[in-house]
């Protein structure tokens, strides 16, 4: 009995690891290795057939549809990013440093998750009410005389597309920025201020560079999100938008597993290198 | 005409809701002074040393720093410069950019401001550590950043917050010579927050007693140590047995005091009235031990119980119960000691000079803070 138990402690760290192990493994690495394996396979029409070739990444780096998926994707994902991190950053700060009392303070976060309560594609949805030809905005705008004709970009165009996106993202940047913008020690502030700088140089060197991993976290989960969603592309573009995931969604809405299998893997590459350059310039490791 | 570092402050009251921190102050700290402002935790004295760098604004009254009114004043253009309990160093930037912060919020040129930034560090020490991020230095060594950041500031009046209390004790001693040779090199005002009797002593030209937001006693250290005006700023200056008595009668310039127990008092006339209150302090170490050598009764005497006998190398602390009463400490030579030891539990008799005595008022409310550093 003591010896099993003396095996048992000396193998205790890999034991602990195991569950996680067979979970990351059943749900995360196999999948990704079906998906690279499928992208060696053939497609003709009709049938995935297997086989070992490189067609599908031939075609995929040879087609001028990929890179004008990927251009739009990034202008899009760019456009989102920004404007998620400046408000991102404004609301963490008012929450933060202008909120005093922190009953206050949780109120107003817990507020921020609300619109958590409903599924994206329904928060997604709920955007044409609003923005359509006949919607609320375009009729408040007539009614008022700041428009004779309704608005036609509102809706089922890009900016629909990026104004959902911003929508249900902010938030991936408050919580990180809310997060390292707390763990400031208000002292530092205090120090800035008595070293004459004043409210616009403490924001610039102080705030600012110490919210450095925040903006980090915040990126890399508003970056995945919009490369890999495609489900408000196709609610509110109406066919003017064309992005990587929606490209991918669309080919396997036709069957072809094995191109859709290259295109996914190459967004995953081009994904994990984003994320990989944001993990080499700011320690991420700070906040955790 | 006033010197550019003197501090005036008149009237001043802070007040957080309904609480007073800072009650009615009126202090006035001359140029190029070392001066301490002392007193337990929630005396007040931060606030003070604050509404000085202006973090705080005072509710009422008026402070000048060389003739001059810094109420709305922002602070960073006061000719203060504070250095923090905690230091505040930038952790983001290097040792070289955290003393050189102040240049850079005046848009000085970087090769000039660098230039600067180490002629600082060269005064603390530091010139090597340039480049270390605050995270890599000891506590010492953070604390010298910090002093080199408030220094390029060039400040008339230098605030420092407790600056001693995270260091362990052989670094704080170390330190606490060093800060009071640059003051004296640098030829400013400090004004020093602390809590411990000690550095206040040490260090300070003048000593600011505080309590409850009220000064207590301000005045040269030995003015506090040896001239308490309160019996609370005896017993948390420490050093001192406090009594109090009511007076019995006088004669040949003498008075009796009866105690609150059956203990008597000899102590010098006072011209009270027959019945009137008096509260007075004997030092310790001008208390002595009947049956030592060359001790015989010096007027007043005590007995009671020791209770505990402590030896401090140059001298002997003993302290000795009393029956319903407050304990007496007495401090003795260790020669005088030894001539005939005293054990814990032993009867001895405990005696002082009238001339010893030393009036004092007796504090306002209840203490418990108790100096025990003597």
């Amino acid at each position: 009995m003591a010896h099993l138990f003396e095996k048992i402690q000396r193998y205790s760290t890999a034991l602990q690891m195991t569950p996680l192990g067979i979970a990351l493994l059943l749900f995360l690495i196999g999948p990704i290795i079906v998906i690279l394996i499928t992208s060696f396979w053939k497609f003709n029409g009709f049938l995935t057939i297997p086989d070992f070739t490189v067609r599908n990444y031939v075609k995929l780096f040879t087609s001028g549809l990929t890179l004008d998926n990927y251009l739009e994707t990034i202008r899009i994902a760019a456009i989102v990013w920004i404007t998620t991190t400046v408000l991102g950053f404004i609301i963490a700060y008012y929450l933060v440093f202008d909120v005093l009392s922190l009953k206050a303070k949780m109120l107003l976060f817990l507020l921020c998750v609300v619109p958590f309560w409903t599924s994206g594609v329904i928060r997604m949805i709920a955007w044409i009410p609003f923005l359509g030809k006949e919607g609320v905005i375009n009729r408040v705008l007539m009614s008022i005389g700041i428009t004779d004709e309704p608005l036609e970009f509102l809706l089922f165009s890009e900016f629909a597309v990026i104004l959902s996106y911003v929508h249900v993202f902010t938030l991936f940047m408050v919580a990180p920025l809310f997060n390292t913008m707390a763990r400031i020690d208000p002292a530092l502030i205090e120090a800035a201020r008595d070293n004459g700088a004043k409210g616009w140089q403490i924001l610039l060197h102080v705030i600012i560079p110490l919210c450095k991993p925040g903006i980090a976290i915040g990126t890399i989960f508003v970056l995945s999100l919009t490369l890999s969603d495609f489900t408000a592309v196709r609610l509110l573009s109406g066919a003017n938008v064309g992005t990587v995931a929606l490209s991918i969604s669309n080919q396997i809405g036709s069957y072809n597993f094995a191109y859709s299998s290259a295109n996914s893997l190459f967004l995953l590459i081009v994904l994990l290198l984003i994320v990989g350059g944001i993990m080499r310039l700011v320690d991420v490791r700070k906040q955790l | 005409m006033s010197g550019p570092g003197e501090v005036v402050i008149t009237n001043i009251t802070k007040a957080f809701g309904d609480n007073n921190a800072v009650e009615n102050i009126n202090l006035s700290i001359p140029d190029g002074s070392y001066c301490c402002l002392l007193g337990p935790s929630g005396c007040g004295k931060t606030t003070l040393l604050r509404m000085i760098a202006g973090h705080e604004v005072p509710t009422e009254g008026d402070i000048t720093i060389g003739g001059q009114s810094v109420i709305g004043v922002p602070t960073g253009k006061r000719g203060t410069s504070m250095m923090f309990q905690s230091y505040a160093l930038f952790p983001h930037l290097t040792v070289l950019d955290n003393v050189a912060f102040s240049l850079k919020m005046k848009n000085i040129g970087r090769e000039q401001r660098q230039q600067e930034a180490y002629e600082v560090l060269k005064k603390v020490q530091l010139e090597p550590l340039a480049t270390r991020m605050p995270a890599q230095l000891s506590g010492g060594q953070q604390q010298r950043v910090a002093l080199a950041r408030s220094l390029i500031t060039n400040p008339k009046v230098l605030l420092l917050d407790e600056p001693l209390s995270a260091l362990d004790e052989y670094l704080r001693l170390q330190m606490r010579a060093e800060v009071k040779r640059l003051q004296l090199d640098l030829g400013i005002t400090f004004i020093h927050v602390t809590h411990t009797q000690p550095e206040a002593l040490a260090l300070a030209d003048l000593v600011v007693v505080m309590e409850t937001g009220r000064i207590e006693q301000a005045g040269s250290a030995r003015e506090i140590y040896d001239l308490p005006k309160t019996t609370y700023v005896a017993e948390f200056m420490g050093g001192w047995n406090v009594f109090s008595g009511a007076v019995r009668d006088s004669k040949n310039n003498m008075e009796t005091l009866k105690g609150p127990g059956s203990e008597v008092y000899q102590v010098p006339a006072q011209g009270k009235k027959e019945g009137s209150d008096l509260s007075f302090g004997v030092r310790r170490d001008k208390v002595h031990l009947l049956g030592t050598e060359g001790q015989e009764d010096r007027g007043n005497a005590l007995s009671g119980k020791v209770n505990a006998v402590e030896y401090q190398g140059n001298w002997v602390k003993v302290t000795i119960d009393r029956p319903e009463a407050d304990q007496i400490v007495a401090v003795i030579e260790d020669r005088e000691y030894f001539t005939n030891p005293a054990n814990v539990g032993d009867d001895v008799t405990a005696t002082w000079s009238p001339a010893d005595v030393h009036f004092m008022e007796k504090a306002l409310g209840e203490q418990n803070l108790i100096g025990e550093t003597f």
